[in-house]
């Protein structure tokens, strides 16, 4: 199971384990009986994306202070349930039509605290809509009860994969739930969908809750209110959906809306996003190429994404630029993104929020930034084979495949310590202390007294073909590699195409 | 048997060292391939400084830019005694990409001595780049008085709009920060 837990059977030899299981190396353990790889998706088939320009967007002049826009969902309005503004702690009830695959909750605050103080760290009042009640009033989501020990009651059983698994990837003001995301949740939207009638879910935000775990301050900021959407999608999951994707030209390389089109290494992105996504049954449709102001790129084009959890920091402030009308996924494309977790170092990508808000453009959540800084290196090395360490657009399409992947609800498989992973089945892991080499495993995070920086897996680590110690081949593995091969998962795919921001075909 | 130990007292040394070197290249490999997690400046420093000379070869090399950058920013971390003439040579050359730039006029502030590193800056502010003005500017102000010195020296005349990419360091050099 990619939770990280597990029960093993010692052997010496194949011979003693089931069909199906091999003889590995399981840390401490000596060897075991280890589930081999799933097999990853492979194949699939898309027409190729159009490329066109969508010419200048945005505002002449910076507007006036921090935008914190609210916005309609782009999708008709028969799957749209606007429900109005609350306040924390109101019961809002929502109907789920018969035969419902998928949902999304979607708070936007009307006025909120924005940053909350836990144990001395800055941390996003970030919207939590929860608990969440299927018509039979039984919990389908409890944030509290599975994150916290709250007057001594412990969280659920971290061995048991929730149907629905929230992870503290989201700024405040804005930011959306987004079923299925687990396999058991992946597992009901495919066998019929989700239990039909009134639902209730209860407004709710970080601050609110903070008082109420040790070593959180939420500050003096009045109760927040939320405006509250629900979006629906009828199930079943359909096999292939499209994913149209606008890419703002925030870089100051020279490139423009109207040459993109033509331009050899954009060709080879989009070409390359095909064969990632296509195994997974996501089509990209049209790809949007945008120009923006000046005074955008003059801000934008060296993005710092420190104080992400700020709705008005400079990075949260990007995001609310988009084409008007426009349902596309949002990227956008800069010189540098600087992230201040690395003193001044770089990153090459970053998302708005995990998952996105699904047809909600230009929330402070939405979207996510990738580094063209590679677009245009490389290209000897870009030849008949995915080469994303030297091909720079290999690298940029493998970049914007894997924020796309967060935006539409994928986690990393494992962290890059091997503690945490995904809440889906059928992904590989990579248990820190199970596969790093022998000498490192005591330094693992999990363990009593790591010194120094903890352990790390990583491509040696990660790539031993088991259930156990793998994913280092996948596109939502936290690195990339020479062996990289940009993999999904059967979950995988399900989860990105039960998205509402993926249409069926 | 002798010969046999004798031979091992050679290898063994070799072997070892070959070991860590593949380790502390796969680690390096790993930090630079890092998509969208962070690697803390605690990681860079456990390297140590052997590991100068392979992040010295990436970010000089001819490598994809984001790689060169962050190889550069490694460097000022585990040897900045050998990161300094790199990025001071880098910040100045208009051959060199926005982000390896970007990078380096980072490092020179981090890792030069506070009057040379103005020397090396000052006309940088002056790049056809606004968003590489804006992180001179930025890398400027963290030296302090000096540092602030050459940024009001540079923006007095300029007009309004072109002041612009300088505001947020202009204003962490007058003690507050703005949006």
């Amino acid at each position: 199971m990619s939770t990280g837990h597990f029960c093993l059977l010692p052997c010496n030899d194949p011979d003693q384990c089931p069909l199906n299981f091999s003889c590995s190396v399981a840390g401490t353990a000596g060897n075991a009986c280890v589930p081999v790889s799933q097999p990853s998706l492979s194949g699939g088939s898309c027409p190729a994306p159009g490329l066109v320009s969508g010419g200048l967007v945005g505002p002449a002049s910076p507007p006036a202070g921090c935008q914190t826009p609210q916005v309609q969902s782009t999708l008709p309005g028969t799957s749209v349930q606007e429900l109005g503004t609350f306040p924390v702690r109101t019961q809002v009830p929502f109907t789920v039509p018969a035969g419902t695959a998928a949902f999304a909750v979607v708070s936007q605050a009307e006025s909120a605290a924005t940053v909350l103080d836990f144990q001395g760290e800055a941390v996003a009042n970030a919207p939590t809509p929860s608990p969440l009640l299927a018509p039979d009033g039984g919990p389908f989501f409890d944030f509290l009860r599975e994150n916290f020990i709250v007057n001594g009651t412990s969280p659920s059983d971290p061995t048991e994969v929730p149907l629905y698994q929230r992870i503290f990837l989201n700024p405040a003001y804005a930011g959306a739930l987004v079923f299925p995301n687990t396999t058991p949740g992946v597992a009901l939207a495919l066998d019929g969908g989700l239990p039909a009638g009134t639902w209730k879910l209860f407004v709710d935000d970080l601050a609110r809750l903070c008082p109420l775990v040790d070593g959180c301050d939420a500050g003096t900021s009045a109760p927040g209110r939320y405006r509250m959407t629900v979006v629906t999608r009828a199930g079943p999951i359909p096999d292939q959906g499209r994913l149209d994707l606008a890419i703002y030209l925030i870089t100051t390389s020279g490139l423009t809306a109207s040459a993109a089109p033509g331009n050899a290494a954009l060709q080879r992105v989009a070409s390359r996003l095909v064969a990632l996504l296509a195994p997974a049954g996501v089509c990209v449709g049209t790809i949007t190429f945008y120009d923006v102001p000046s005074w955008v790129q003059t801000r934008y084009a060296s993005l710092d994404v420190g104080g992400a959890e700020d709705p008005c920091s400079d990075y949260r402030q990007l995001l609310t630029l988009v084409a008007p009308g426009s349902t596309a996924m949002n990227l956008y494309f800069t010189d540098e993104i600087i992230d201040p977790a690395e003193n001044g170092g770089t990153t090459v990508g970053y998302d708005g929020a995990i998952p996105g808000p699904p047809t909600f453009p230009g929330t402070v959540a939405g979207g996510a930034v990738v580094s063209a800084a590679d677009l245009e290196t490389g290209a000897g090395s870009c030849g008949n084979t995915y080469a994303p360490l030297s091909c720079g657009s290999d690298l940029v399409a493998t970049i914007v495949a894997h924020e796309t992947g967060h935006f539409l609800g994928l986690y990393h498989l494992t962290d890059f310590q091997g503690t945490t992973f995904d809440p889906l089945v059928d992904t590989p892991a990579c248990v820190c202390s199970a596969c790093a080499a022998p000498a490192d495993r005591d330094n693992c995070a999990d363990q009593p007294a790591p010194s120094g920086p903890a352990t790390l897996v990583d491509l040696a680590s990660c790539l031993r073909g088991t259930q156990l110690c793998g994913g280092a081949d996948y596109l939502m593995f936290w690195q990339v590699s020479s062996s990289s091969r940009g993999l999904l998962s059967h979950d995988e795919a399900a989860v990105m195409r039960a998205n509402p921001a993926v249409a069926s075909p | 048997m002798r010969r046999t130990l004798l031979v091992l007292l050679v290898v063994l040394p070799a072997a070892g060292m070959a070991a860590s070197e593949d380790s502390l290249s796969q680690t390096v490999d790993a930090y630079l391939g890092s998509i969208d997690t962070p690697i803390p400046d605690a990681r860079w420093k456990a390297l140590g400084p052997e590991a100068g000379p392979l992040l010295a070869s990436i970010a000089t090399g001819d490598g994809l830019p984001s790689r060169r950058a962050r190889a550069l920013h490694g460097l000022s971390i585990v040897a900045p005694d050998r990161a300094a003439p790199i990025a001071r040579a880098y910040a100045r050359s208009a051959a060199e990409p926005l982000v390896i730039r970007s990078a380096a006029v980072r490092v020179v502030a981090r890792t030069l001595p506070a009057s040379e590193a103005v020397s090396v800056l000052r006309p940088v502010l002056s790049s056809a780049s606004a968003p590489l003005q804006k992180r001179t500017a930025e890398a400027l102000a963290t030296l302090g008085a000096p540092g602030c010195s050459a940024l009001s020296a540079h923006t007095a005349p300029l007009a309004a709009d072109a002041r612009a990419p300088f505001a947020q360091a202009l204003a962490r050099c007058q003690g507050s920060d703005v949006r």
